[in-house]
């Protein structure tokens, strides 16, 4: 048991370093400010889609819904400072997605604890009353 | 070389960038659900370093005090109130899933690139900063974006009761 435990935070590792490695290597091909700032909006919103579709922890899909809206966030904010340095209308989006996050947040919270006060499971492959 | 060359002209971006992506990764592939937690505030804290690094400091800030502390100290509740010590037990086809989900992501990151790499001209003013940005975010935010402003705050409201309700004991049926 303790083995297949360090085999697979092993292969963790593995997969981390090799996604960093890709990563840089895609920045490094960019050639300006703007678009690096892009492709790391672009890395967060693919792990945070993969951990929506991959985990059933409901609270880890939470988190990868947060991390969906960060990477937006980014996005908002980098074409705010570099596009329209002027009037900051990005910024303010970015602000506005913040307040919604929150709201989302505190709305998920207890719609989860509702859940399991019901069915006491967290696991997404035990929510399905909503299923036809 | 090259690499070397362009994390000396920005280094800032490249550590803050690899220390979000590794702690969004740490979210997503983490065994045990608290450390997943844990490493959520370091990818936030990353994110809050890049809003600074983008002359967005009033962002930044929220960002530390909204996301950092606000939604982690919600989602760390959520942690405790669900008590979720033992993992779950593994499905047949969930290594599968997991797959056709990692090339999913994996496919829109190469697809998003790939549009980003093409032959595009942002119109991009190098070095033009907004001098005074909160002053200009506050005047925004109470003159032209006031109906939102406003809209949100009732939203908040709105989310705050909703919330209450939802997770209140029902008294009839215990």
């Amino acid at each position: 048991m303790s083995k297949q435990l360090f085999l697979s935070s092993l292969a963790r590792i593995f997969v981390t370093a090799f996604l960093i490695a890709f990563f840089l290597f895609t920045a490094v091909n960019l050639s300006s400010t703007l678009e690096r700032y892009i492709l790391l909006s672009t890395a967060l919103f693919s792990i945070g889609i993969y951990g929506l579709t991959a985990s059933r922890n409901v609270i880890r899909v939470l988190m990868s819904i947060e991390l969906l809206l960060n990477a937006v966030n980014i996005n908002l904010v980098a074409f705010s400072s570099f596009v329209d340095p002027i009037d900051i209308k990005g910024q303010i989006f970015a602000m506005f997605v913040m307040a919604v996050a929150a709201a989302e947040a505190a709305i998920a919270l207890a719609i989860i604890l509702a859940i399991y006060r019901n069915l006491s499971s967290v696991d997404m492959e035990d929510f399905s009353s909503l299923k036809w | 070389m090259e690499i070397l060359k362009s994390f000396i002209n920005n280094p800032g971006y490249f550590i803050l960038s690899i220390i979000a992506i590794s702690g969004a990764l740490g979210v997503v592939l983490e065994k045990n659900i608290v450390r997943a937690g844990f490493s959520l505030v370091i990818c936030f804290s990353a994110v809050a370093g890049t809003y600074f690094s983008l002359n967005a400091p009033f962002v930044g800030a929220s960002q530390v005090l909204i996301y950092a502390v606000g939604i982690t100290l919600i989602i760390v509740f959520a942690l405790m109130l669900t008590n979720i010590k033992n993992d779950m037990p593994k499905l047949k086809g969930e290594i599968g899933k997991n797959i056709l989900s990692a090339i999913i992501s994996i496919g829109i990151f190469i697809v998003f690139t790939k549009a980003l790499t093409g032959n595009n001209k942002w119109f991009e003013f190098d070095g033009i900063s907004c001098p005074r940005n909160t002053e200009v975010i506050g005047l925004k935010l109470l003159g032209s974006y006031v109906l939102p402003f406003e809209l949100i705050s009732v939203l908040l409201l709105v989310a705050l009761i909703g919330a209450v309700v939802i997770a209140k004991k029902d008294k009839k049926n215990v």
